[in-house]
């Protein structure tokens, strides 16, 4: 190899070992890949959602008149209600009971290994089959609870679960629960093993009691996970969509209607992808709003800063 | 002392099977479900067990032997789905793409990952924010955009479009875990390897990858998840029999008149399977991997 | 009023057509290795790109296989959705004009389709469709036609019928199923008495059109129409007969609590056999699986009984094959090869009905061509689960319905306001007024 030949082979790996070109390469097929599937259909979703865009009607600019259409519509207050109402009851559920579970998996029994294991399986399912098993579990007619609960002698007429507002409701947060319960409390536990043994050991000398020790030892300990889990949660609540249409349909009438689902709804049932497409653009405005609050109001440290 | 610790242990038991009640329930249901003839499991006032549970419809899903209450007499032999024998080639389906979504995320998005979190370069910081914020907008209202991507590719009713679609989806969470994990390892790590003369490339290489290698794992596992139960986009793109995963086909069983519900019991059993033998890996893997990372710091 | 999509098509990329692509791109010769081609497409074959939805799809790629057997110059390339999802999912694939030759459809779409300018009526293209009207009951070729112009030929046809469970009426004394209304509520009320929680199963979901067709059903047995002849809404006549359904239907569920409701006929049939229930309505091929002992210990208890109301008129629709713009697009090779297709799926072969009379022996679906009324098999298969006699007459008296283009997106919006009235949270009169309104005002949107 001549002398030439290796000094460019060394110019060429030196400039590879530049941080910003390595960097820079390192980040494109990630980045390219995201922003061929972001950019345009962004730009497409807020182009249409200032026109009628229907396989019906004729095709014409409006402004911002179906955000005002979609703002005022019934079926929009009804289904934001529901997805704040349904995130304002899931996700401190989630963390408490997580927390509870947590806290008793972290004691040694017998089956503790096997119930830690297991208990993914919720939340590996995918989300349309727990609706589906779920909805045989919920159904009026026929359904395994209405069955059990029956043979049990506890009702001795069947239980109109998915068609009565508020039991519709409490069947989707239970199946919520149910699939995202395993998760919350992995990762609450995972934080909770992470807990000096010493603080304890310290907090118990002072005579603290075991409520005290939860409160000055356990809850400062995993409070940052506690917010992450929180947060994660709170996304999943939002976007949740393939229980809801699996298990009641928005039904009945429009009670277990989320935001997601009436987006859905709005595109692909009622063709209006004007509509649809300025109902995303409020529910993503929203959620950035939503998150950029709760990272401000995050406790210093909770997570990673990035630096400036 | 003794009756306290007594409570506790009672307690402590008392939540343990509460718990296994209401995980597992559900899931000893459908076992059960899928082995009583229609006929019981309709049964007014509730008779499951008055036949001895079977393995039938198993048997059809595999080989097509029709179970013995369609050979009665009066029974509409014609009337059984073929479509539920579908579903271990639509679990094979999602298999396939779940694990190519997997490495595509463990290759691209650790690569990322250590490149936001170690390095500097025009763009970072916007470059790392617009891939998280990418997730903000619901996917209903850009699964037509996608679609039509997709078919200006040709790519309508192949894997390769899912695997497009279902990576763009899981690669932000991923970039920022494994980006929140890289930023936990020290950096002394790093600047050791710099002033003995290694590009980025190597501290890579032989620091970082091997360091956060259960987080990445967990990671990769997560997409895999997230892929595999992926069912707006299935239904979409995938137009025929062969190519359709699984969350699509059992969706649709769940509307089929010729389904009876013993038969879909069944198709959620066998469609639970791949699952159950996850569930150890992930747990080793993701839950170590991916808590470790964010709390730190 | 024909609209074009071509303002949409304006707004989505210039689609490349399929046989260029697998000419220019190397890259993805992996992708194409994973993708199964099962057709060579010669110079000489048509290929044609066929979608269904996926009711029976082993027995319709057999027919394709009998089809292509005959016909060995057409290639059927068969695309299949989903059944709930199936309309949505033709929406998507013509507005992206993914390739589409030709596809199944039924009536409640097809004003969509056909203002949308996505199919094409049959009889502009070919010749013999005019002589298969009187070849085809009324009510099917009813819901075929759009505008005048007839848009397919069918494969199915069926009627929204009123079932019951003879022996429960039986043992509890009650000597002829309900003729009226008012008699379904008696006897409801009776029952209950007598034990039966909610006797009438009600299939109702958000999503599920045909939810909007039982409707039309119940009201066309009043001898009512949900329409006015100028497309105007009749329900907010609380004198009409669709008022007055609404109204029948709100109070069971409200006012006597005799209804149960459940969201699809695959939760309504095993419901059915728990014998909880007596009444219902649902699409006539359910008492095929009613009575299937395979999976119902009642098999033999179901029967059908003419509509309840004044006339006992009935909703009627097809199922059929349409023809796509795109298909006409490729040109006149293309064209004849898709009528090939129709003439064997839904027309005349041989002096008999292949494929019709196929669904119809094998698969207890109904059928809209007459002479299959009186083939022996057919008769056969039927008498099986059916009152062959009865369902005739209640054949004669079954009709479509009034067509509006905005129709299928209007039932978007009456279901659920129809849920919450069910649920009691709004009034009949305002699940009247609002549903009227939102007809209106799509109404005024269409029409300008």
């Amino acid at each position: 190899m001549s002398n030439q030949q290796q000094g460019s082979r060394a110019g060429i790996r030196r400039g590879l070992s530049n941080p910003a070109l390595a960097g820079l390469l390192m980040v494109m097929p990630a980045l390219v890949l995201v922003a061929i599937f972001t950019i345009w259909p962004v730009a497409r979703a807020i182009y249409q959602s200032t026109r009628i865009e229907s396989p019906i009607f004729p095709p014409q600019y409006v402004g911002f008149q179906n955000y005002r259409d979609v703002w005022g519509s019934f079926y929009f207050r009804d289904a934001a209600e529901n997805s704040l109402l349904f995130a304002a009851v899931t996700v401190p559920a989630l963390v408490v009971l997580g927390v509870m579970v947590a806290l008793l998996l972290n004691e040694s029994f017998v089956g503790n290994t096997a119930l830690r294991i297991g208990m993914l399986l919720p939340w590996a399912l995918p989300a349309a089959v727990s609706g589906l098993i779920w909805k045989w579990v919920f159904l009026d007619s026929w359904g395994a609870l209405n069955a059990g609960l029956y043979s049990l002698g506890i009702i001795d007429t069947y239980i109109d679960w998915l068609t009565d507002t508020d039991l519709a409701r409490l069947a989707v947060v239970i199946v919520f629960v149910w699939a995202q319960l395993p998760l919350a409390a992995v990762f609450l536990l995972a934080s909770l093993q992470s807990v000096p043994e010493e603080l304890y050991s310290a907090a118990a000398v002072d005579g603290a009691s075991a409520f005290g020790r939860f409160r000055t030892v356990t809850f400062p300990g995993i409070r940052p996970m506690l917010v992450v889990v929180a947060l994660f949660e709170l996304l999943m609540a939002i976007t949740n969509f393939d229980i809801v249409y699996a298990l009641s349909q928005g039904g009945p009438g429009t009670a277990t209607t989320l935001l997601t689902y009436f987006t859905w709804a709005e595109s692909f049932r009622k063709l209006d992808f004007g509509r649809g497409s300025a109902l995303a653009i409020i529910i993503a405005l929203a959620s950035l709003v939503l998150i950029l609050i709760l990272v401000r109001a995050m406790p210093k440290g909770a997570l990673v800063e990035e630096e400036a | 002392m003794n009756s306290r610790s007594l409570a506790r242990r009672i307690a402590i038991y008392g939540g343990a099977l509460l718990l296994a009640f209401f995980w597992f329930a559900p899931f000893v249901l459908v076992i059960i479900g899928s082995t009583i003839p229609e006929t019981n499991l309709t049964s007014f006032p509730p008779n499951w067990f008055e036949d001895p549970p079977n393995l039938q419809t198993f048997d059809y899903i595999f080989t097509g032997k029709i179970p013995e209450t369609y050979e009665q007499r009066g029974a509409l032999r014609s009337m059984i789905s073929s479509e539920v024998r579908d579903v271990p080639r639509a679990i094979l389906n999602s298999f396939v793409v779940a694990t190519a979504v997997m490495f595509i995320n463990l290759i691209f998005g650790s690569l990322a990952a250590y490149a936001y979190a170690r390095l500097q370069f025009p763009g970072r910081r916007f470059a790392f924010t617009f891939v998280l914020m990418s997730r903000l907008i619901p996917t209903v209202a850009i699964a037509v955009p996608y679609y039509l991507i997709v078919q200006s590719l040709d790519l309508i009713n192949s894997f390769w479009a899912l695997i497009m679609i279902y990576s763009v989806l899981t690669l932000p969470f991923t970039t920022l875990v494994l980006t929140l994990y890289f930023r936990s390892i020290p950096i002394e790590i790093d600047e050791a390897a710099q002033l003995e003369g290694a590009s980025p490339w190597r501290i890579l290489n032989d620091i970082g990858i091997p360091l956060a290698l259960p987080s990445i794992i967990g990671a990769g596992l997560f997409a895999f998840m997230l892929s595999y139960s992926e069912f707006l986009f299935g239904l979409f793109i995938t137009t025929t029999r062969e190519r359709r995963t699984l969350p699509v086909v059992l969706g649709s069983l769940s509307a089929n008149t010729d389904v009876s519900w013993n038969m879909l019991m069944a198709g959620i059993v066998i469609g639970t399977i791949p699952t159950l033998f996850l569930a150890i890996p992930v747990w080793r893997f993701m839950v170590r991997g991916l808590t470790s990372g964010a709390i730190k710091g | 009023m024909k609209r074009t999509n071509s303002a949409l098509r304006q707004l989505t990329r210039t689609p490349v057509t399929r046989r260029a692509m697998l000419g220019g791109t190397a890259g993805l010769a992996a992708a194409s290795a994973l993708q199964l081609s099962p057709h060579g497409a010669s110079a000489q074959t048509t290929e044609l790109d066929f979608t269904i939805w996926n009711y029976a799809e082993d027995i319709v790629q057999d027919n394709i296989e009998i089809f292509q057997a005959a016909n060995p110059d057409v290639a059927v390339e068969l695309s299949s959705f989903a059944w709930p999802e199936y309309h949505t999912t033709m929406v998507n694939r013509f507005t992206s004009s993914t390739p589409t030759d030709a596809a199944y459809n039924g009536g409640n779409w097809l004003e969509e389709f056909a203002a949308a300018g996505w199919v094409v009526p049959l009889d502009a293209h070919f010749d013999w469709v005019a002589g298969y009207q009187d070849k085809v009951l009324p009510f099917a070729w009813q819901d075929m036609t759009y505008n005048d112009q007839v848009y397919g030929l069918p494969y199915y046809a069926d009627t929204i019928t009123f079932m019951y469970n003879a022996r429960i009426l039986e043992e509890a004394g009650i000597t002829a199923p309900p003729a009226t209304w008012e008699e379904v509520t008696e006897q409801s009320l009776q029952l209950k008495e007598a034990g039966m929680a909610a006797p009438f199963a009600y299939e109702f979901a958000n999503t599920l059109p045909n939810v909007s067709e039982a409707f039309a059903s119940m009201v066309f047995g009043r001898g009512g129409e949900l329409i006015d002849e100028e497309k105007n809404p009749l329900w907010t006549d609380p004198e009409s007969a669709a008022y007055q359904q609404l109204k029948w239907l709100v109070e069971a569920r409200q006012e006597y609590d005799i209804m149960a409701i459940m969201d699809h006929e695959t939760t309504i049939t095993p419901a059915m056999n728990t014998g909880q229930h007596a009444f219902t309505v649902m699409y006539n091929y359910n008492l095929a699986a009613l009575n299937n002992a395979a999976t119902s210990d009642l098999a033999g208890e179901f029967e059908l009984a003419l509509m309840p109301g004044d006339t006992h008129e009935c909703y009627g629709f097809a199922k059929f094959y349409n023809m796509t713009q795109m298909a006409v697009d490729r040109g006149q090779e293309v064209v004849d090869s898709v009528g090939e297709f129709i003439q064997y799926f839904a027309g005349e072969v041989d002096g008999s009905y292949p494929v019709a009379k196929r669904w119809a022996v094998e698969q207890g679906l109904g059928f809209a061509q007459i002479p299959l009324l009186d083939d022996p098999d057919v008769q056969e298969a039927y008498s099986q689960w059916l009152n062959i006699d009865l369902w005739r007459e209640q054949l004669e008296l079954a009709r479509a319905r009034r067509q509006a283009v905005w129709y299928g997106i209007w039932s978007e919006t009456f279901h659920p306001l129809l849920g919450q009235a069910l649920n009691g949270e709004i009034t009949v009169d305002e699940l009247a007024q609002r549903s009227a309104d939102e007809w209106n005002s799509l109404k005024e949107r269409v029409e300008g």
